[in-house]
């Protein structure tokens, strides 16, 4: 059963029949976290860096957000029994348009994000393709831990 | 025939702009048009008015009220919005099928340039810009040009992702440098062939290299920042993904900070269902 994870959109999930997938990660971020011992795995699509811009909206939809989404991702897949010492990390997304180098990169800035956030954690990241100027989209099986990725005008791998 | 010109003549494949979509646009440069008068174009067309009623009566309009004919709609809606659903009718069959030399798959492209257009309005009205169905319309169907050059993407897609990739080159540059012309180009001298504004066929064929534009206003500007934006948050974006240049002096004449397109993401994520239910009903599913 594949579950699909929106644009600014989160899942959790114990179900080993469940796939989670997310479509389309551009300048946003995906993060799939699984812990291979009880099954959990999880799955991020975060747009923006930060809440403070709508705190209101924030509060509403944390997903949106890095700053919000990464804590509520790892918070989510704690309540399911995963364990911080065991889970899989791995990032994608965060691309930028040719030449962006100012504040309105949103890849980079997403990513600028979950560095900091990750440090301040000490959580590791055990794969990551972000960056460059390529579309992409994530999956997660939860029976077995695989994880697919597949760029935009290249074949689908496993990571 | 050369490669360019057998490409260019492909334009013949497309399905032309209907001659209704036409009249208004005409029409609405006129400023003494009235809603009426848009109405009456409208009604002799059956089959556009029946998708103009249906996308009316979407939850993404508002619908709370049951529209039944075209002069309640005009009425409801204002003439902007009227014209912008017209367009995205009129629009569809070209966009919706998929461009697997683009690795989109069916519906994807449209998605995107829904999307586009729904930002570049907010854009305009935003910046109280003059001509929001010229920027909307612009938006929708600059990628046009797609349709046509997916095919010869597939054929020589391996030597257009080494110029990307390993030349540095952007994905307009590298499609030109390789097929002779690229979609920016071929989606403006399709316009040009079915008689569209000189305004509109300068912003498409500009969209992605606005700097080579002379075109003062900020139509441009606003289109080619909803494109940013739409390649930013990633919907229908395919294998040439986000590899085209980023001009920051256009940038800069909307007046805009990075915090301002954050907030424009924001609400696009909120009115996602809307528009999602906009896509699918304009695409006649």
């Amino acid at each position: 059963m594949q579950l699909i994870v929106g644009v600014g959109d989160m899942k959790v999930a114990d179900d080993p029949s469940a796939v989670l997938a997310t479509y389309s990660l551009g300048s946003c971020i995906g993060v799939a976290v699984y812990d291979p011992e009880v099954r959990v795995g999880g799955l991020l699509h975060y747009m923006l860096p930060e809440s403070k811009i709508d705190r209101e909206k924030a509060a509403r939809n944390p997903y949106m957000f890095g700053d919000t989404g990464i804590p509520s991702l790892f918070k989510t897949a704690y309540q399911y029994g995963a364990k911080k010492g065991r889970m899989r990390v791995i990032v994608v997304g965060g691309a930028q348009i040719l030449d962006q180098n100012d504040l309105f990169n949103i890849g980079k800035r997403n990513y600028a994000m979950l560095r900091k956030l990750f440090w301040k954690n000490r959580v590791m990241i055990h794969y990551e393709a972000v960056g460059g100027t390529v579309n992409c989209t994530l999956k997660l099986e939860l029976s077995t831990g695989r994880t697919l990725l597949k760029v935009s005008g290249a074949k689908e791998i496993e990571i | 025939m050369t490669d360019v010109t057998r490409i260019i003549s492909q334009i013949d494949t497309l399905k032309p702009v209907s001659h209704v979509a036409t009249r208004l646009m005409q029409l609405i440069e006129n400023p003494d048009t009235s809603g009426a008068d848009l109405a009456a174009v409208i009604q002799y067309d059956a089959s556009m008015t029946a998708n103009v009623l249906r996308l009316c009566n979407s939850v993404a309009m508002g619908g709370v009220r049951k529209v039944t004919d075209v002069k309640q709609a005009v009425n409801l809606l204002g003439i902007e919005k009227l014209i912008s659903l017209v367009i995205l009718a009129d629009n569809a069959p070209n966009f919706r099928s998929g461009q697997s030399g683009y690795d989109l798959g069916y519906g994807e492209l449209w998605r995107y340039s829904v999307s586009a257009a729904i930002i570049a309005r907010e854009l305009a009205e935003e910046k109280d810009a003059k001509d929001v169905s010229l920027v909307f319309t612009s938006a929708l169907i600059k990628d046009l040009g797609k349709v046509i050059l997916h095919t010869y993407i597939s054929e020589a897609f391996d030597e257009i992702k080494s110029q990307v990739f390993g030349a540095q080159k952007s994905f307009l540059e590298a499609e030109k440098q390789v097929l002779g012309i690229d979609h920016a180009e071929l989606g403006a001298l399709a316009m040009e062939k079915w008689g569209f504004d000189p305004k509109l066929v300068d912003i498409i064929r500009h969209h992605h290299n606005p700097l080579e534009s002379d075109n003062p206003g900020l139509a441009l500007p606003i289109v080619y920042m909803a494109d940013c934006i739409c390649m930013m948050i990633g919907q229908g974006v395919g294998a040439d993904g986000l590899a085209y240049r980023y001009y920051k002096e256009t940038v800069d004449r909307l007046n805009m900070t990075a915090l301002d397109m954050q907030r424009i993401i924001v609400r696009f994520r909120e009115k996602y269902g809307q528009i999602e239910e906009m896509i699918q009903l304009s695409a006649g599913e």
